[in-house]
């Protein structure tokens, strides 16, 4: 027979010499693999008690079981459980390679669905997975990588990272872009507000015929976290402890003092015999002798990527007490979070509290609810993106100044004569805050009514407070932020509160073969926010900091609102399968919202799912030993987004204020023009899936293609100025994301002390803009059109720089020998808009993450490889350092500029900025860079202490590992790293300028549970 | 349900609840003023901003500061590119503002909310404002749609372009309007007063009876008495001290007939920082954002000696003191603008001082040119003479009074006195002149290679394109 055949003997059969007895007996028993062979390590515990045991090298195990009816639950990983009654004293147990995965169960909207059944597109992760990166600080970081067609960019190096979620690529020009999140059931929940420790699974809904059911809110597609529960009859204390240390991954190439200084002396030698300050013998300006020696070289040379940054030293600690009794459980959960920012001051903290309780008050009547709060706090060192910030300061700083000088006082760009002046990035970081908080509560309550044998009715209400804070501060004595107004003192506040009610009846029947499972309800949301902003200037002291708003002489004009909107909706779904081979499934939404008018008012969202489990069919029957699931479905349906901002179809006044005599008065001006015949933006999607699963689920294989029309764009249709407004939204224009997904686990080894499974997952997207009313939007150094991919940089071709030998042709382009060249593309002579072209796209050709565990006997071994392939980048950053007039420091390849000695560059002659002028484009296809890269994400060794040790100490698993995260990345970017944006993560993708740097961090993992 | 969704508009102001009494009607017409400052915003670059475009176009103008290619075609007259986005920003400041005087037309016209003399008032300032822009635009750009009525459709936007004269009809037929309303001929606060509606009635006249309409001797005439009515109301005068144009006791009074209104915080003025040395000099707590615009040095040459406007610290300076230590002297090295500097922001770093649009000296001026104009080049009439004496001998105290003039006298005196005030260029065009200031003469704009510029004016040099993407949106307007 088959090695893959299914158990040969069930429980039941074993049962049938079992002898009744009241007195503890022993059993033994040896567990083998399918093949009969002994399996090490295997657990034994007896079915809702507490002791249990392992087997030995040998797979025999011995066990004192309180009587012969007692039932054990033989487990090995990547086996099947069985449950097998100990009714004989020498058990033979062979287990059979599980196929786990088709049993687990994946919650769809308002229900749950075993995997085998799912009919639709989503990716289920698991809450182990989640943490499986130890330095995880929220629930989207941990997402990272885990499912296809997910796209996370880890956008900044900063505490949290600021992950960007993209499902299936970008939909919408105007509206949000972001997945809808779920937490629980209740619906629109923020997902950093959870510890991810208690995440038992995270599942992304990708097609339409998940998302639909959640309508106008799904278009981005839906994220659902579902947190841990207790287990009944059980108790489990589960303490993780992680300490980490961050370093700069890797530093960028810029100039050093000498460098420096060398560029500078180019930059002045641009006029024959024209001298550098700190060469010039007349130029006495008043730091020269505290930077320079007599003969001109530097006193100091500083590294600022070192000064500005340090060993961020971070701890995490989450604490949770779980188990039940027969009828009732509970989670409680504690967490702290404190983590360092690799640059000075920066940090983010959070502690949050959360309990749940599920309880079967009556046979007819279960009730859970949960409670988390928590607080946040982090100190934003990088605000004020292209001002003269912290971060920018320490890419920008010039080496040959002292952080501090033997006086004290701080060096400024500005004790060089002619530079930008400004502080320096210690200074700054040091004396700038910036701390941005929120204390958020989320209260659910579910109340599950079984009204019949196959019929449930839930009630659920859910109440969320978020209350955030801002609270700015710079002194009045820091030269360029906020010495010019004595002082900067500022606190915003935001409340924002939300309350929401489902109800639904669920119904699940089997008839014979056929089984209907049917939800219908309705819910209500109420969304209020409201915020206040306050601040004052002019100080005569700093004490005050942002405390004492009133210290302050200038009174900054204070501003509140408030925001409500409301959604009612209405769905149903109905799911039907025959034998579990053939299933269909449809879902209806009707959804309300403040946000539309009249005939607008509600929008309808319909979605159709059917599959086919080709592996059921009888003729399948002989493949089944190789190929042991096959699965082909498909779906289609239409789903809405209403994330367009508030009040779009009414016309709004804009209150400000004019001066008269010399006095603010109130004014008024036209502002928005509604359109009151505004409706959903909706995407429409197919879906086409196939899941199959090899050799018992040894390899599963899942791999989807996708067409997604996102139409009746929210599009902020231009109007000429004639009007007197700008535009206003309209339903106009489409975009297309279409694309595959691959998603591959597999068991590679699986024998008694090694194991070695891996996990690859694979996507492709490309999006079109099929209509956006003929509009051209221009971004960062890119540009949205009709006929092209989303994100597309355009602009210039840099062909280098015009030499001497071309200076007569330089001169048609009135450009003089040094300075850059840029290719005439429309051959007109001259160089004009129309040399423009595609310089490349921000998103990914393709993304790839690759997991691979290795474990032998205790010790594990996890390795985390990421990739992307074909995205590029604006480094805008090397475009404001590098460009021909630098009055700040500069990349290191700047020194290859043209000099008439060296015309073969691609930078143009350095000079003043009041020198002849060479123009420098921001798009230019010198500074869209090659993103692409390989990124060793994480590499972790993890040791399972024996649990026969920990036995005497009570504990039930100890585990210590070492990883480390970002630990080598292989990329030509020549920023920090291609993961980035510095504006948002819709448009702007990989627009970087000035980016927080990625840590590598190392971290030490101490996991315990008793 | 339908309650439930109903949407709540928390604090904002509507048109379902405006235009309800007399305080919404003044808010809603200061709002009217905002735009006259719209130019001088200041974007991305350090010291860029689209007001300068009407400076550099004259030629007479440097920028010490490069700030790259859009500015360069002024400066250089390389020719504009219709995606130059200062052409934008003007075109924009013209039109939103438009639309509001627009609404306040339609809404207040016929208005009981406040009584009749409130409301013409009201629609007095609404009515100037909406012909100060239009006269903006249809100098800048020729012929342009004209919009006389809010906007009540989307779909409905797709407008022509006006010819230049049914534009002028318009500013006039509003200017007459807004005359015959009570205002006083003052107004210290700053708003609109019976004194600008003349002063600009007479610079439209002028305007008129130039280019590009040609209209010439009825509308000297009605320059003239319109120029002369101001003067003759006695209600106004020229400063002694050129210092007192920039003394905060002296704002919308005196020689100032219509200002810009500043204050420090909410709607700093941008010229006294943009306008510092560049590279930057330590003249002031905050030199850092400067060098937008300095004269060219033969502009600057062509002042005549002992012309009081090039005494330092008057119109322009060469040296300042340094910031917290005065005694020591900066040079600078080449002549800047002073005529903006104010004492308060190089302490504060805040520059609240009010920007002149129409200065009683323009006025004079105007009336001096009216008259030389009727009278085929000179003018030997007493109110002509005595108005360009008293601007003249202001520069030049010792000067005898002239008793009869030449137009290209008055036409010179024009550049020197509103030098770098963004009057120059409208002068130029509605008179087609140029002064050529290396042979100290007044030439035709047409051929005529100002200094700074890589070549002579040419017909096509004289009015901007229309914005490529105002085409882009109405293509009606490249028709």
């Amino acid at each position: 027979t088959s090695a893959f055949s299914k158990p040969s003997i069930s429980a039941k059969a074993k049962n049938i010499s079992g002898a009744l007895s009241n007195a503890a007996i022993t059993v033994k028993g040896v567990v083998t693999d399918e093949k009969g062979q002994p399996l090490p390590g295997a657990s034994i515990k007896i079915k809702n008690g507490t002791t249990g045991t392992v087997t030995d090298v040998n797979g025999a195990f011995s066990l004192s079981v309180p009587d012969a009816s007692a039932v054990l639950q033989v487990s090995f990983t990547g086996y099947e459980t069985r449950e097998v009654t100990a009714s004989s004293s020498q058990l033979k147990i062979q287990l059979q390679p599980g196929n786990k995965s088709l049993n687990e169960v994946v919650v769809v909207g308002y229900g749950t669905s075993k995997k085998a059944n799912l009919i639709t597109s989503i990716a289920s992760v698991k809450g182990d997975a989640i943490t499986e990166r130890p330095t995880t600080v929220n629930v989207l970081q941990g997402l990272a990588g885990k499912a296809a067609g997910v796209n996370v960019m880890t956008n900044s190096g900063k505490p949290g990272g600021n992950p960007a979620v993209k499902i299936r690529g970008t939909g919408s020009i105007n509206s949000s872009n972001s997945p809808l999140y779920v937490i629980d059931g209740v619906v629109g929940a923020d997902p950093n507000s959870i510890d991810p420790n208690i995440v038992a699974s995270v599942d992304v809904y990708k097609d339409a015929g998940s998302t639909a059911i959640y309508g106008s809110r799904g278009a981005n597609g839906v994220i659902v976290i579902t947190t841990k529960l207790g287990k009944k009859n059980s108790s489990d204390i589960s303490f993780n402890n992680t300490v980490s240390f961050g370093t700069l991954q890797h530093e960028i190439n810029l100039l050093d003092a000498n460098g420096a200084l060398e560029l500078l002396k180019r930059e002045y030698e641009y006029v024959p015999g024209r001298l550098a300050p700190h060469l010039d013998p007349t130029n006495n300006f008043a730091r020269k002798s505290d930077l320079f020696n007599v003969d001109g070289t530097p006193k100091y040379n500083t590294d600022w990527q070192k000064e500005a940054t340090r060993t961020a030293i971070s701890h995490q600690h989450s604490l949770t007490f779980s188990g039940g009794k027969d009828d009732f459980t509970i989670l409680a959960n504690i967490s702290y979070k404190n983590n360092e920012g690799i640059m000075l001051n920066s940090y983010a903290k959070q502690l949050n509290g959360y309990i749940n309780i599920g309880w079967d008050v009556k046979p007819w009547l279960n009730i859970k609810a949960s409670l988390n709060a928590g607080g946040y706090q982090s100190n934003n060192i990088e605000g004020n993106t292209l001002g003269l910030n912290a971060v920018r300061e320490m890419y920008e700083f010039l080496p040959f100044m002292p952080v501090q000088y033997p006086d004290g006082t701080y060096s400024r760009k500005g004790d060089y004569p002619g530079e930008e002046d400004s502080e320096n990035p210690v200074r700054l970081l040091k004396d700038v805050k910036d701390v941005t908080g929120r204390i958020s509560t989320l209260g659910n309550f579910v109340g599950t009514f079984h009204l019949a044998k196959h019929l449930n009715f839930v009630t659920s209400f859910s109440g969320q407070l978020n209350s955030g804070y801002e609270n700015y501060f710079s002194g009045n004595d820091v030269f360029g932020v906020s010495q010019q107004q004595g002082g900067v003192a500022q606190r915003t506040n935001t409340l924002n509160s939300v309350w929401s009610n489902e109800d639904y009846f669920s119904y699940d029947n089997l008839f014979g073969k056929h089984h209907v499972n049917a939800i219908v309800g309705a819910s209500w949301y109420d969304y209020i926010t409201s915020a206040t902003k306050t601040g004052s200037e002019n100080f005569f002291d700093n004490t005050f900091s942002y405390y004492n708003l009133g210290a302050g002489t200038v009174i900054e004009t204070p501003s509140s609102s408030q925001i409500e909107n409301q959604l009612n909706s209405f769905y149903t779904r109905v799911n039907y399968d025959y034998d579990g081979k053939y299933l269909f499934g449809a879902s209806f939404r009707a959804d309300g919202s403040s946000k539309f008018r009249g005939d607008n008012l509600y929008g309808y969202f319909p979605a159709f799912n059917a599959g086919w489990r080709v592996s059921k069919e009888n003729f399948f029957k002989g493949l089944q030993s190789v190929i042991s699931d096959l699965k082909i479905r498909g779906s289609y349906g239409l789903v809405g987004n209403q994330e367009i901002g508030n009040y779009p179809t009414v016309s709004l006044y804009n209150s400000t204020q004019s001066i008269f005599n010399q006095q603010k008065t109130s004014a008024v001006t036209l502002a928005t023009f509604g359109n009151p015949d505004l409706k959903w933006e909706k995407s429409q999607q197919l879906d086409l899936g196939l899941d199959v699963s090899f050799l018992n689920g040894r390899i599963d294989f899942s791999g989807d293609y996708y067409n997604k029309i996102t139409k009746d764009l929210i599009y902020f249709v231009q109007q000429p100025a004639t009007s007197g407004y700008a535009g206003a939204y309209k339903n106009l224009g489409s975009i297309r994301n279409r694309g595959f997904e691959l998603t591959l686990n597999t068991q590679n080894i699986v024998s008694k002390d090694f194991k070695w499974s891996s996990s690859i997952n694979f996507s492709v997207n490309r999006s079109k803009v099929l209509n956006i009313n003929h509009d051209i939007i221009y971004t960062w150094g890119g540009r949205i059109m009709e006929g092209e991919p989303l994100n597309e940089f355009y602009g210039y071709i840099r062909q280098g720089v015009w030499t001497q030998a071309q200076a007569a042709e330089a001169a048609k382009f009135g450009k003089l020998p040094g300075d850059l060249r840029y290719a005439d593309l429309n051959n007109n002579g001259v160089k004009d808009a129309g040399d423009r072209t595609d310089l490349g796209n921000a998103m990914p050709k393709w993304e790839g993450n690759f997991t691979n565990t290795f474990t032998y006997k205790n010790l594990s071994l996890f390795l985390d490889l990421e990739a992307m392939y074909g995205n590029k980048l604006l480094n805008l950053t090397r475009f404001i350092m590098t460009g021909p007039t630098i009055n700040v420091n500069s990349y290191a390849e700047v020194l290859n500029a043209y000099t008439p000695q060296n015309q073969n560059s691609t930078n143009a002659q350095v000079r003043l900025a009041n020198d002849p002028y060479s123009d420098h484009e921001v798009a230019d296809s010198h500074y869209v860079e090659d993103g692409s890269f390989l990124r060793v994400r994480n590499i972790a060794l993890t040791y399972k202490f024996n649990k026969d040790w920990l036995k005497a100490i009570k504990m039930t698993n100890l585990s210590l590992g070492v990883n480390v995260e970002n630990a080598f990345l292989f990329t030509k970017y020549k920023g920090y790293d291609p993961e980035a944006t510095s504006f948002d993560a819709s448009l702007n993708q990989g627009v970087d300028v000035y980016q927080y740097p990625k840590p590598r961090t190392i971290s030490i993992n101490l996991n315990a549970n008793f | 349900c339908k309650k439930f969704l109903e949407e709540k508009t928390n604090g904002l102001l509507t048109p379902d609840n405006y235009y309800n009494n007399s305080q919404q009607i003044r808010a809603a017409v200061n709002g009217a003023y905002l735009g006259l400052n719209s130019p001088f915003i200041t974007t991305i670059g350090v010291a860029v901003s689209p007001v300068f475009s009407l400076e550099y176009i004259t030629g007479y103008c440097q920028r010490p500061r490069p700030s790259g290619n859009e500015d360069n075609q002024f400066i250089q007259l390389g020719g504009i590119d219709n995606a130059n986005s200062s052409l934008e920003t003007w075109w924009t400041s013209s039109y939103y503002p438009i639309e509001n005087c627009n609404s306040i037309i339609a809404n207040v016209g016929n208005s009981t909310v406040v009584n009749a003399t409130t409301r013409d008032n009201f629609l007095a300032e609404a009515y100037f404002l909406r012909a100060y822009y239009y006269f903006q635009l249809v100098r800048l750009f020729g012929s342009v749609p004209l919009k006389t009525t809010p906007t009540t459709d989307l779909n409905d936007t797709q407008l022509s372009r006006a010819p230049v004269e049914s534009i002028y009809n318009q500013i006039v037929s509003d200017l007459t309007t807004a005359e015959k309303a009570g205002l006083n001929w003052t107004d210290k606060t700053g708003h609109v007063s019976k004194g600008a509606i003349k002063a600009l009635l007479a610079k439209v006249y002028i305007t008129m009876a130039g280019y590009p309409l040609n209209k010439g001797q009825e509308y000297y005439q009605k320059a003239y008495d319109e120029a002369n009515q101001v003067i003759q109301s006695g209600q106004f005068s020229l400063f002694t001290n050129y210092a007192d144009l920039r003394n905060p006791a002296n704002y919308n009074s005196g020689e100032h007939i219509f200002m810009i209104q500043h204050d420090e915080n909410t709607i700093p003025n941008i010229m006294h920082f943009t306008l510092m040395p560049y590279p930057e000099l330590p003249i002031s707590i905050q030199p850092s954002y400067s060098g937008a615009m300095a004269p060219a040095g033969s502009f600057y040459n062509s002042y005549a000696a002992g012309d009081k406007r090039v005494a330092e610290e008057n119109f322009y300076y060469t040296q300042h003191g340094q910031y917290g230590n005065p005694s020591n002297i900066i040079k600078l090295p080449m002549p800047y603008i002073y005529k903006y500097w104010n004492d308060q922001a190089e302490i504060s770093g805040r520059d609240g001082s009010n920007f002149p649009l129409i200065r009683y000296a323009d006025v004079l001026l105007l009336c001096a040119e009216a008259s030389a104009s009727l009278n085929g080049g000179t003018t030997s009439d007493p109110i002509a003479v005595a108005s360009y004496n008293k601007v003249h001998q202001r520069a030049f105290p010792t000067a005898a009074a002239a008793s009869t003039i030449a137009l290209d006298d008055v036409l010179k005196e024009r550049y020197w006195e509103l030098a770098f005030e963004f009057q120059t260029w409208f002068d130029m065009q509605r008179t087609r002149k140029a002064f050529d200031v290396d042979n100290n003469k007044i030439v035709n704009i047409i051929g005529y290679k100002a200094p700074m510029h890589n070549r002579a004016f040419a017909e096509t040099d004289l009015l901007w394109p229309i914005p490529l993407t105002e085409i882009q949106k109405d293509p009606n307007l490249s028709k």
